[in-house]
Parts: C-alpha cells; structure tokens; sequence
C-alpha cells in the first residue's frame, strides 16, 4: 500500500452514486428551514470539497459568489418585511441561530441558497459529463438517441454562440442608422431566422452521421467503458448519509 | 473479402435511380444506372446541387426512409437491395465521413467519437479496444489522442478522427463527401495523406469520394462518374480519359477540372499536338520536359502556350499607385476574457487595389477582414480611414450568406439595399448577376453561387463604399459559379475603392489580386505584390499554403525560356 494513501478523489466515484447523494442532499436542504442545519450542511460540503477536491478555499468563494447574492436577497427581503417569514418560522418549531425570528428566517434562506449552490458545484466539478451520460445510458435505461443528442448538443454550444454574434454583425451592418430606435428593436425578432435555419441544418447533419453509423431506436449497444460500481460508490454513499444524519442530529441538540 | 465479392458482385449497382425531394419541383437525381466494381476507388463529380451527396446517402437509404424523397429505381449494395434493410442494417456495409466536421462529432473524446458505430453494432469492447489504436495508426494520429476531448482539437485532427471512425468500422465501402471542405490547406493534405495510405494499403475497399479538390485524389481514382446539374450521369471514365478525351463535356458540366489537364488542352488548342495526359502539374511538367526534348521545336510553342495559360490565372499587374483609403496602425485585438486575436498589426489599403489576405485557419483573417470594415473595433492601436473615404460606410460579405439576408424574397432583398430612389435599378441589377429569373424565390432556396452573388450585389448594391471585404467568396461553389462570382468581384474594383478577398483558394486570390498579406497566428508575417508572395513556394509551405496552379509550373518556364 501506498504511503501517503490517496485521496478519496469524488471524480473516481460513479455519477450516479453522486447524483444520488446530490439530489438527497438538495432535498434535506429543501425539507429542513433551519439556518443551523443550513450552515452546518454548507460546511460539511465545503470541507468535502476543499479535503477531497482540493478545491482552493478563495476558488470556492469565487464559485459561490452568485448563490450568495441570490441568497442575500432573501435575507434582505426578510429583513424589510419580517411579519410573514418570522410567523411561518417560528410555525415550524425550528430552533433558532439568531434571536429575531425574521433574520433567523432570512439566514436560513441565505443558507439554504449557499447549500445547493456548493451541493451542485460540488456534483458539476468533480462529474465529466461524457460519464454522467454514460451512466445515464448503461445503468438508468437512458435512450442512447437522447444521451448523443445531449453530446451533438454541447459540441454545438460555441458555435451557436459564434453564429449569434456573426448574425448580430451582419444585420448590424445593413441596419438602417437613421432608423428610429423603436424600428430598430422590430427588427431584433429576425435574428431568430438565420439562426434556427443555421441550427436546423447543423442538427440535420448530426443526426445523419448519427444514423448512418447505426443508431437507432429501440436499441442494444455495448460499451467500449462500462459504467461501474465499485467499493468506493458504497463508502461514498454511506459516508454522505452519516454526515447528512450527523449534521441534522447537531443541529436538532444545539 | 466476402463471398459476395469474391463472386463477382458488385460493390454498388444502381439501376434506373430517380430521386425527387418533397416541395422540390427539380429532379435530385435523374434516371441513374451505374456499377461500381469491389475493390474500386471512384470518384463523383458534379457541378453544386447536381445530387452527388444525394446519390451516397440513398446507398444506405437514408433517402428516403429519414430524409423524405420520392425514389423510383433499384439500389443494390453488394448484392442487397436497399428497400429490404434497414439504415442502421447496412451501417456495417457503408462508412461515411461527411464535410461538416462539426456536425458529425457526436462524443465528447476521440475513443468515445471512434467506438460510437462498433458499440451501436455490438461489438465486444475487446474487439473495439483493438481496432480503435489500428484506426487512429490509419489515420495519423497518436495513440495518446485516445482521451482527447474532441472539442480540443483544430478541424484537420477533427476530420482525421473522424477518418479513423471510419476506418474502425471496417466497413466494404467508404464514402467521403467532400471531406475537407472546411479545412485550410495544411489540415487538406494531412488528410489526403491519410486517405492515400489506406488507398495504398490494398483492395478490400470500395472507396467513393466526392471532391472538388483533384490534385491530391486523382492518382487513387479508377473512374470518375460525371453527373450534370440535372442529376443525371453523363460519364463514367478513367480520370485521364474524362479530363483529356472528353474534357470539353466536364468544362460543360461546370465542374472543377486538373489544372494538368486545363494546360494540355490549352496546348493543344495551341498546335503542341501531346499525346501524353497528365492530371497533376507534377506529371505535366515531366510530359512537357520530355515533349520539349523529342520535339526542340515544339519549345516555343510550350514557352508560349504556358504563358497564357498562366497570364489568365493571374491578376493583371497594376501599374498605377492608388490613394491610401484605410490605414491600419499597431492594431491589436482581444475579445473581453479571451486570447489576443490579432497583434501589433499595421496595413494601409490603397484605392483601386484588391488585397488577398491569406492564412491558416485560425489565423485572425475574419477578425482583421471586420475590423477593417468597421464592424469589430481593435482593442489596441488605431484604424484611421484616410481622405474622401473617411465617414462612409465599409462593407462585409460574410462567409455564411445567409447571415445577411434581411428580404423574404431575391428581389425583396436587394431592394432593401437599395435607396429609396433607387429602386428601379432592382431589375437591371438582378439580371446583371443572372438572378432575374429567381426574383421571386426565398434567399434560402438559392444555390451556394446563386446566394453568393445576391449577398455580394446586395451590400455593394447599399451604395458606394470605398471598402469591400468578401470572407471566403468561393467556399463551397463548384468552377461556374466561382467563375461568375470572379467575374462579380472584378466588376466591382474602382479608383476610389479597395477590395479585400479572404480565401483558402488561392487560385481565385491568383486570379483577383494585386497584393496578397500573409496572417500567421494574429501576425502580419507578409504584405507584398501577388507575384512576389504567391511564387515564394517555399514561404507559403512554411505558412501552411499551397501554391496557386498559374505559379506551380514558373521555375520550369523560367529554365525553359532561358
């Protein structure tokens, strides 16, 4: 054996065992309006992720920037009217982080939106997307016409975005500058006609390649790489499901 | 090799094939009976929308049974008509490598992009382990490219990874439609390379192609089947016999022909009475050298001959100096959070003149083309228009039509062009670029020349503009259409106008320009006289550019005049 051992890297975990512990933990975070079970759950991904990703602790701030904004904005709207959320949180019997029952309410919802943006990060980093599908396909009865058009569709991203801005030039330079601006907006809608018939034609031909090398549907294929499970899917999830269970008793006690 | 081909079968046998897509009023393909023998490498030519990618994808009846078409007449393919199986059942009889690199990737790395037809056949992952390092050996690329993200590699790999998907698929016939269309000169002759070692690698295969480009491929060709732009098939010959005996029925067509064979029968029109028949300048040359030695008094007549040949693929020499138009000074362009496109790059463009700018894909050549029309603005350095061109609009003929039609119809379009009070200039334009007949038709049903010429004619048609800037005029368009549009192009150069031509085809810059600046990584590596630049082959190796034909056959003039 190695010394030092390695990492439990999650990317060596299979998608769907982390697609598994995401979802249950995103419904925890969803179940649970309590801004110390919020916290708590936020830290222990955070930990997960700095300890196992090694994602740098200012990257992962970085990351969470726009969830903390939208989080704020609860926070900010439970301040300015507090009748209602602090009368539903107290409702839930919740145990209280802070005294005032609306910024207590408003924590949790901070909180809250802080829990899913470092569950998802957490799921969306260290996950290929290649493998996910794969997943999806091999063990989840995915269709494979649906998995590869999910692929042929984020090899297409960049060049709908190329195509969009080659449009917005070409039109913008037979625009009439004298034209009213009101004249101008009406003409935004066209865009849309290049762009779907670019769209169109580019999906046209994937699927015609796609086809002409055998896809097909209903179908049985093999796989060049088996999506597996192995031992560290079972350690993954147990571990996962101690700590949720292990944040919510913490919680629940203080 | 199977049963069937060892029993004589045919590899392809088409009898009576007749092919109409739905809304369509033109036959795609019209009564087509043809054979193509096992083992045989073929290559199928037509002018644009003459139904040549029609007729390979109804070999595995993608037409009609995804792509709607009423089809009348028998596809067999090794022996077995194509109405009894299914698309996905004749997979493992036909391989196709399409033209849109792009669109074809369907995996997100090389091994999965690769496996994809081998796994939809149930093959053994073993099995596809084995052949997926022998496909990517086949087609020239690394071992190691295996867990390569597809979206990392520059178009000429894409297409090479999309040659080994191919190969993988060990398949008796492989189809490539126009498979490098899309990449520059460098990423063409790669792949070229790589179809010409399995060409070379023995008879198993029955290869299709359809190309345009025919120096590279001519030497693997066993026949060429000639379809005109009604569909139907008008020749089926050997190369040399296509393009010297009946060369006068391709030129009809309107289809590209060897530079080779354009020369000899230049020649022969000439009175030089050559027997032999080259169909690569390569071979022309050693023809011509031993011609010139057999007969010392035929020199002149070659010296002569090969002059004219050349003169009429070369922009006439400009004699007068023009007035600077548009300078460009240290410019430097970055997008917002992206790498430097362009750097430290200075140019002035001159009236009358018309530049080619030339480069790598990749290079920035779309980039500087719209920062010099005004549409993108450079992020360092400055752009002045200088004198009576300062405050008038710049003008950009995209690379993709489509992207700059406003009208719903051919005449709508240039009318929106066009000047409140000029509107009576529609007709007379229309006919002009041969669009008359078409007025009424949506932009979109247009041919690649048709949509060309309109999208041309409608921005020069906006008023006069002292700069003109065409990205990639020529892409896609078979010799006619370049020809009109060549001819559109020309009509357009003024005293008080620059014209700017970004191409790969550096024929059609031969043939249009009087300069030519070289782009290499968002560097101006060169800006000189057409001449200087188009005969230094060994500059445009170095640059990933191929010579133009009227300058391949110079340094043996020039030996032979001295």
């Amino acid at each position: 054996m190695r010394w030092p051992p390695e990492p439990l890297r999650l990317r060596r975990v299979n998608p769907l065992s982390k697609l598994a512990a995401a979802l249950l933990y995103i419904a925890a975070a969803t179940l649970v309006f309590d801004a110390l079970f919020q916290l708590l759950l936020a830290a222990a991904v955070a930990v997960a992720l700095i300890a196992l990703e090694r994602v740098g602790p200012l990257a992962l701030l970085k990351a969470m920037l726009p969830f903390a904004l939208v989080g704020f904005g609860y926070l900010w709207a439970n301040l300015l009217f507090p009748a209602s959320t602090a009368a539903y949180s107290e409702s839930l019997g919740a145990p209280a982080l802070l005294r005032d029952p609306a910024a207590n309410a408003g924590a949790a919802l901070f909180l809250r939106a802080l829990s899913f943006g470092l569950i998802s990060y957490a799921f969306v980093r260290s996950t290929d997307p290649a493998d996910l599908v794969r997943a999806l396909m091999q063990r989840a009865r995915l269709p494979a016409f649906i998995g590869f058009s999910v692929f042929s569709a984020l090899q297409f991203l960049p060049y709908l975005r190329d195509d969009l801005r080659q449009i917005r030039l070409a039109r913008s330079m037979r625009a009439d500058r004298s034209a009213p601006w009101r004249a101008r907006l009406r003409t935004l809608p066209g865009l849309a006609v290049p762009l779907l018939a670019s769209t169109v034609r580019k999906a046209s031909r994937a699927a015609i390649s796609m086809e002409a090398r055998g896809l097909h549907h209903p179908m049985v294929r093999t796989s060049l790489r088996a999506s597996t499970f192995a031992r560290a899917d079972a350690v993954f999830l147990v571990c996962a499901l101690l700590v949720l269970v292990l944040v919510w008793l913490t919680a629940a006690r203080l | 090799m199977s049963d069937a081909d060892a029993a004589g079968t045919p590899a392809i046998d088409i009898d009576g094939l007749s092919v109409r897509y739905s809304f369509r009023e033109q036959l795609a393909l019209a009564d087509v009976s043809l054979r193509i023998e096992a083992g045989e490498r073929v290559l199928l030519l037509g002018p644009s929308g003459g139904g040549k990618s029609t007729l390979a994808l109804c070999l595995n009846g993608l037409v009609p049974k995804s792509i709607a078409a009423a089809v009348v007449g028998a596809v067999r393919v090794r022996g077995r008509d194509v109405r009894d199986g299914s698309v996905p059942e004749l997979a493992g009889d036909i391989a196709y490598v399409f033209q849109d690199v792009d669109s074809q990737l369907c995996a997100l790395t090389v091994e999965d992009e690769i496996a994809f037809a081998l796994e939809n056949r149930c093959v053994a992952p073993v099995e596809i382990d084995r052949r997926l390092d022998a496909a990517l050996e086949q087609a020239g690329l690394p071992v190691e490219f295996r867990r390569r993200r597809t979206q990392t590699l520059s178009g000429g790999e894409k297409q090479k990874v999309l040659l080994a998907a191919a190969l993988a698929q060990d398949a008796a016939i492989t189809v490539f439609d126009e498979v490098t269309s899309q990449l520059d000169p460098a990423a063409t002759a790669a792949t070229y390379a790589a179809v010409a070692r399995l060409a070379g690698g023995g008879r198993e295969r029955t290869l299709l192609f359809i190309d345009h480009k025919l120096e590279h491929l001519l030497p693997l060709i066993d026949r060429v089947l000639l379809l005109d732009a009604e569909g139907r098939l008008i020749a089926a010959e050997p190369p040399t016999t296509l393009f010297h005996e009946r060369y006068a029925l391709a030129a009809e067509a309107g289809v590209w022909c060897p530079p080779a064979a354009e020369l000899f029968q230049a020649l022969r029109g000439a009175g030089v009475a050559l027997a032999e028949r080259p169909l690569t300048l390569a071979e022309a040359a050693d023809a011509l050298e031993r011609a010139a030695g057999r007969q010392p008094v035929w020199r002149t007549a070659i010296r002569d001959g090969l002059r004219r040949w050349s003169a009429v693929r070369r922009a006439p020499p400009r004699t007068d100096e023009g007035r600077p138009l548009l300078r460009l000074d240290s410019i430097g362009f970055a997008p917002r959070g992206g790498p430097a496109i362009l750097a430290d790059l200075s140019l002035t463009l001159q009236g009358g003149e018309i530049l080619g700018l030339v480069g790598r894909n990749g290079a920035g050549k779309s980039t500087l083309g719209q920062i010099m029309s005004g549409l993108l603005a450079p992020t360092r350095g400055e752009r002045r228009m200088l004198g009576d061109a300062a405050g008038r609009p710049m003008r950009f003929v995209f690379q993709n039509p489509e992207h700059q039609f406003v009208g719903a119809t051919v005449r709508a379009e240039l009318a929106a062009s066009l000047p409140k009070d000029g509107q009576e200039q529609v007709e007379a334009l229309l006919c002009e670029a041969g669009l008359w007949p078409l007025r009424d038709a949506h932009p979109y049903e247009l041919s690649q020349g048709q949509k060309r010429r309109l999208s041309v004619l409608a921005v020069v048609a906006a008023g006069a503009t002292p700069l003109l800037v065409l990205d990639e005029p020529s892409y896609g368009l078979d010799a006619r259409a370049t020809g009109q549009l060549q001819a559109l192009i020309a009509g357009q150069r003024r005293a008080d106008r620059a014209i700017v031509v970004i191409s790969h085809d550096l024929d059609l810059v031969a043939a249009l320009c009087d300069r030519v600046a070289v782009l290499e990584r968002g560097r101006l590596v060169r800006c000189d006289r057409a001449d200087t630049v188009l005969g230094d082959g060994r500059f445009l190796a170095a640059m990933g550019l191929a010579m133009p034909a009227a300058y391949r056959l110079q340094g043996w003039l020039d030996a032979l005049a001295a």
